[in-house]
């Protein structure tokens, strides 16, 4: 208790708002990548506060927001086999597939059970040895490491009714997409503090060495994002394109080693659809060719699913911070939040969602 | 509901740690929440460390030392 | 490919969980057929109970079910929750309550000591509000077609003469009340459950609220305005709800709004928001500014109400919108929730 609400000190919060207010000298436009980053910007109106000082774009980073339509309607296949269970982070239970998401199909009588972790899943499998247990293996490079030693583990104990649905995506490929845009606007970018405790930052140094552009990695915590911004800010109005960790309580430069090593011992890299971007190469994981035998699409055989993305919706450009949610000729019409096209709009975090909200305020507000 | 479970990353105690047949364990603490998580990818962490979790697996050991940002 | 839309979430053909979630799909069910269906003057209050008039004064008549697994938990069990609930909906129209009706659907199996011990329950707790089963019912069904034991009651109340409880009393420059931590019950019951592995020393707070309110309503009378209980979808929903149906705005503090310690670190971890969380013994009362600081005496005076807060107030801007000041300083939307709560939490 007493370590978090350091983090959370109102005092200490108005003075780095001060502070940045201060510093900067225009609207800087930065990117906060990660989703756990943008719902903590909401949840405590930090964005509001920086107003002015600073245009906060929110990055790609919301696992449910790129998993590709395709996986959810493949997903939604496997869960609707006889003997099945499907297990799955609560977050994706609502994204929806071109038919329809997993809480309906659950609602039909698939078996879907919201998990955890991945390891309830290898005890699921363990538990129910006639039964097909599938695992929904989404997210950045923070989940890879877990899932990876599932299926370690699901090895080890010999499971054979255990399978995983890969739709891993990773931070640095997703981020150069943005910076070779030639409209990118983004000026300065907030590194995600967890995804470098993974991975440390070494990517990113790369990055900003290449494009020119400032990283801060930071954590999640307000005055963590504070204080992540701040830096960011100085290092905008200095002109300088180096990467700063903020998060030093849990980040190193080199991440963590072993980690990565259970992470590369079973997944490899690979091209990777992005909801609403398309293909970027090299920019997820697939099993490596020793643990085939755990990967759900092929047990199941649902590759030949192929989903096109609605035309309408505009979810890439979104996420890359190219346009604004009210740019898309959907918004607010078809597209809302009880009824999502992309998958912005799904998430309370997503760009979509969080504009809709704004909007309707300001609406409200203006018809007084 | 909003639930973000896939993305809530936090910072927590150890207050003990098995061995079990699936790895080693932990019971770790969060603002007076326990829970138990995979400390796979931390083999050095003790009981009073405290870890940075997600997915219910420790990520991280948490050092105040090099922190700064209430320093 | 031709332009092909996702199945809205609102044109789910069948019966989803979400739809008893109080959130938004819940409404849709009761505005697109429970409404159409069945509509009349007294459905149309869109209320926890009705108010019906009767000889010599207003009777408050309302019903509710409980389903909740599992059905004993940390502070109680299906039985007093049963009583409790019921009570506190013919509590939120201003009812003192006077009889209950009780009805089980029970599966093949279950425990006549478990049924004892509910049943037991049921009695000290309508004892302690001085009211009476008066009434009942029991039906079994077969093994595999409920899940151990489901509770219907029924309630009975006198509306207290000159007591005006509604939600198009609410106006601008109310202060909003709430009697004490929030989110409690959601969390206690969510530990119970299998998969989610995370201990708490947390109980419900179940409880019967109208000796409470009947406190406030003897001194308050008119000025108090409206009052809803927290349940399912919580406070937030509670609060959005009343802004829709008055067509006023609200402001809510966050830092006056109080969640325990465990509570707090329990959403954090399971990524839940508490204000969205269910409560069984939580009310919110919209009352007069005149009256907002006696009424907090008296809800801090009564054991249910020992840590109530004025947590916010109604405002003329942004009508149907509920914003909070965020204890950073900032300032959000209170949405309501549309998708899923954890199923079966009452």
């Amino acid at each position: 208790m007493r370590f978090i609400d350091e983090y959370r000190n109102p005092r200490l919060a108005q003075q780095l708002v001060e502070k940045i207010r201060k510093t900067a000298h225009k609207t800087w436009r930065i990117m906060e990548i990660c989703g756990g980053q943008t719902h903590t910007l909401i949840r405590y109106g930090i964005d509001e506060l920086l107003e002015g000082a600073v245009d906060l774009i929110h990055g790609p980073g919301c696992p449910v927001c790129v998993t590709p339509l395709e996986k959810i309607d493949r997903a939604l296949a496997i869960a609707k086999m006889p003997g099945v269970i499907f297990t799955t982070y609560g977050d994706m239970m609502r994204v929806p597939g071109s038919r329809g998401d997993l809480l309906q199909a659950k609602a039909e009588g698939a078996d879907v059970r919201m998990v955890y972790s991945p390891m309830d899943a290898v005890r699921l499998a363990e538990q129910n040895p006639d039964r097909e247990v599938v695992f929904f293996a989404v997210g950045f490079e923070t989940t890879a490491p877990a899932n990876a030693m599932a299926v370690l583990l699901a090895k080890k104990k010999g499971l054979k009714n255990f399978s995983i649905l890969v739709s891993h995506v990773l931070v640095p490929p997703a981020v150069r997409i943005i910076l070779d845009d030639p409209d990118n606007e983004v000026e300065g970018f907030i590194a995600p503090g967890h995804v470098c405790t993974v991975m440390g930052y070494r990517e990113y140094e790369v990055l900003a060495e290449e494009y020119q552009v400032p990283f801060v990695v930071a954590g999640f915590e307000p005055l963590d994002l504070l204080q992540g911004i701040d830096m960011l800010i100085e290092l905008l109005e200095q002109g300088r394109a180096e990467v700063r960790n903020q998060y030093t309580r849990s980040v190193r430069r080199e991440g963590n080693l072993e980690a990565q090593r259970v992470m590369y011992e079973v997944f490899e890299v690979a091209d990777m659809l992005w909801r609403g971007i398309g293909r970027i190469p090299m920019s997820g994981f697939k099993l490596k060719q020793a643990y085939v035998d755990f990967d759900a699409e092929a047990r199941f055989q649902v590759s030949t699913i192929q989903t096109e993305e609605p035309a309408v919706c505009i979810a890439g450009a979104v996420l890359q911070g190219k346009k604004k949610p009210i740019d898309c000729p959907a918004f607010g019409k078809e597209c809302t939040p009880e009824h999502p096209l992309g998958a912005p709009m799904v998430s309370a975090e997503g760009a979509c969602a969080a504009y809709y909200t704004y909007r309707r305020f300001q609406e409200a507000a203006d018809a007084v | 509901m909003k639930s973000q479970a896939l993305d809530v990353p936090f910072e927590a105690t150890i207050l003990r740690i098995e061995e079990g047949e699936d790895g080693r364990l932990a019971w770790v603490e969060y603002r007076g929440v326990r829970v138990q998580v995979s400390l796979a990818f931390v083999p050095n962490a003790r009981p009073g460390d405290r870890v940075l979790v997600q997915g219910r697996v420790a990520l991280s050991l948490i050092s105040e030392e090099s922190d700064h940002a209430v320093h | 490919m031709p332009f092909e839309c996702p199945i809205p979430i609102q044109d789910y053909d069948t019966v989803t969980l979400a739809h008893g979630g109080g959130g938004k799909l819940t409404q849709k069910l009761i505005t697109e057929l429970f409404q159409p269906a069945l509509d009349n003057p007294y459905l149309r209050e869109l209320h926890d109970g009705a108010v019906v008039p009767w000889e010599d004064g207003r009777l408050a008549v309302t019903t509710d079910s409980y389903v909740i697994s599992p059905p004993f938990f940390p502070g109680g069990n299906i039985g007093s929750l049963a009583v409790h609930g019921t009570v506190n909906d013919l509590a939120m129209c201003g009812a003192k309550p006077l009889y209950l009706s009780l009805a089980f659907i029970l599966e093949e199996g279950f425990r006549l000591k478990d049924l004892w011990e509910i049943l037991v329950s049921i009695r000290e707790a309508a004892d302690r509000l001085g009211i009476h089963v008066v009434t009942g019912d029991t039906k079994v069904v077969e093994r595999g077609k409920g899940d151990g034991i489901f509770i219907n009651t029924t309630g009975i109340g006198r509306v207290l003469p000159g007591i005006e409880i509604s939600p198009r009393r609410i106006r601008p420059g109310d202060k909003i009340l709430l009697n004490g931590p929030i989110a409690e019950h959601g969390i206690a019951i969510l530990s119970l459950r299998e998969g989610l592995s995370f201990e708490t020393d947390l109980e419900s707070d179940t409880a019967a609220l109208w000796p409470l309110v009947e406190e406030m309503l003897k001194v308050g009378k008119d000025k108090i305005h409206a009052l809803r209980d927290a349940t399912r979808g919580g406070i937030a929903s509670a609060v959005n709800e009343l802004a829709q149906s008055a067509g006023v705005g609200m402001v809510l503090e966050e830092s006056e709004i109080p969640v325990r310690e465990a509570v707090q670190g329990a959403c954090e971890i399971l990524g839940l928001d508490p204000l969205f969380v269910a409560n069984e013994g939580k009310f919110l009362a919209f009352v007069d500014p005149e009256i907002a600081e006696e009424m907090l005496r008296i809800m801090r005076a009564h054991p249910l109400g020992r840590e109530a807060r004025i947590i916010g107030e109604v405002v003329d801007e942004h009508p149907g919108i509920v914003r909070l000041k965020t204890w950073l300083g900032g300032s959000r939307v209170v949405e309501m929730i549309s998708g899923e709560q954890l199923p079966r939490i009452c």
